[in-house]
């Protein structure tokens, strides 16, 4: 009997505790932490940091914003958010803010991704087809293109196109089409869209979301002996035709070309 | 019942009560995961404050403006704003960012006379 009541009397009292801090008066999370924030809450603060820091410029602070979220590599994250956001066809704008927040990051001193210029295809292998833009599109079947689709958001500066470069290299399968972002001092610029056409489609991407690359790069995977007509989003009329012709790599294997573009802002007297 | 019983079933119900109380407010207190942002705590509600009114310096959108404020749970946006502003400017904020605040304020209603010196 004495233990019969003892458990009545337990069950009793441990219900009762648990319904009230459970149910009637449980604890109260007013005072949270952006680490606490519902995952698309924490996309805007992440939204939010980077046009801060258009604003105020304050990369620092700016670190420590994201930081507070958990993220331990502050640039990649950055990064991976702006590429997640331009592939489901968020605002532009902000795809810029990231952008040139996670370029920013990926060169400040705290990140510990380190930035390098990005890779130039080895022109030294010359394409086996010509290696001049074809001026007239070709018509295709369904192109393979692979990255991310865009609304066109305001660039950031005027840009001249001064060159390009070719790459029978293996290990830029599949063939890339490169582009290099230059302010007038040779550095990367992030956040400038490119507009890439073909017959039948079109997509666009931005510089800077790849920082490990540069804050300038960015690339767009290509169908092989496509015409594409590239462009910066900044120069309707400044079209650049491409195309990934197929080619024999040193080792003599039949690859398709690579193609670098590089433009650069012109300096300012 | 017996009187002790009763003893015993009063004992073990405290004991019981105590052990809820404990399971429910320490050891496994409910786990808010999924928090918005108007449950942040004041200091970081402050920063992203100050994030709204960077990007607002920037883009001059009140709209947009209005909208994340609502979203940081401000019902009256300029005194809330402008009673932020006077904390940073308490905890020696740099007179940039209560320069930012003051012009967030002020877009939401006339800037409180303290204010001023920051206006825009």
């Amino acid at each position: 009997m004495k233990r019969l009541m003892a458990l009545l009397g337990l069950a009793a009292g441990l219900g009762l505790g648990l319904l009230y801090t459970w149910v009637l008066s449980p604890v109260q999370y007013v005072d949270t932490d952006p680490l606490t924030l519902r995952a698309d809450y924490k996309v805007e603060w992440m939204i939010w940091t980077a046009g801060a820091y258009l604003g105020d410029g304050d990369l620092e602070r700016a670190h420590t914003r994201i930081t507070a979220l958990g993220e331990s590599d502050p640039a990649r994250a950055v990064a991976a958010q702006a590429q997640r956001l331009a592939a489901a066809g968020g605002e532009p704008e902000s795809v810029q803010a990231l952008a040139a927040l996670a370029a920013a990051l990926g060169a400040g001193p705290a990140p510990r991704l380190t930035p390098s210029e990005p890779p130039t295809p080895e022109p030294t292998a010359a394409p086996t087809a010509t290696p001049e833009p074809t001026p007239t599109p070709e018509p295709s079947p369904t192109p393979l293109l692979l990255p991310t689709p865009l609304p066109s958001p305001t660039p950031p500066g005027v840009f001249s196109f001064v060159g390009q470069s070719f790459a029978c290299d293996s290990g830029l399968q599949p063939p890339l089409l490169q582009v290099v972002a230059q302010d007038a001092q040779g550095e990367g610029v992030a956040g400038v869209e490119v507009i890439v056409e073909w017959s039948g489609g079109q997509d666009r991407f931005f510089t800077g979301l790849k920082p490990e690359l540069g804050h300038g790069y960015g690339d767009f995977a290509m169908d092989i002996n496509v015409a594409y007509t590239v462009r910066l989003a900044s120069d309707p009329s400044g079209e650049i035709s491409v195309r990934s012709d197929p080619c024999t790599d040193a080792a003599g294997q039949l690859i398709a070309t690579s193609v670098l573009l590089t433009f650069q802002q012109p300096a300012r007297p | 019942m017996s009187r002790g019983a009763l003893i015993t079933l009063t004992a073990f119900f405290a004991l019981g009560l105590g052990l809820g109380l404990y399971v429910g407010w320490v050891a496994l207190p409910l786990q808010y995961t999924d928090t918005a942002p108007a449950s942040l705590r004041q200091s970081a509600k402050d920063d992203a404050l100050l994030m709204v009114a960077a990007i607002y310096t920037h883009d001059q959108d009140r709209l947009a403006a209005g909208a994340r404020l609502a979203e940081l749970g401000l019902l009256d946006p300029a005194a809330e704003v402008a009673e932020a502003a006077r904390r940073a400017l308490a905890a020696g904020a740099a007179e940039a960012d209560l320069r930012r605040l003051a012009a967030l304020a002020q877009a939401f209603g006339p800037l409180p006379a303290d204010l001023q010196p920051f206006a825009p």
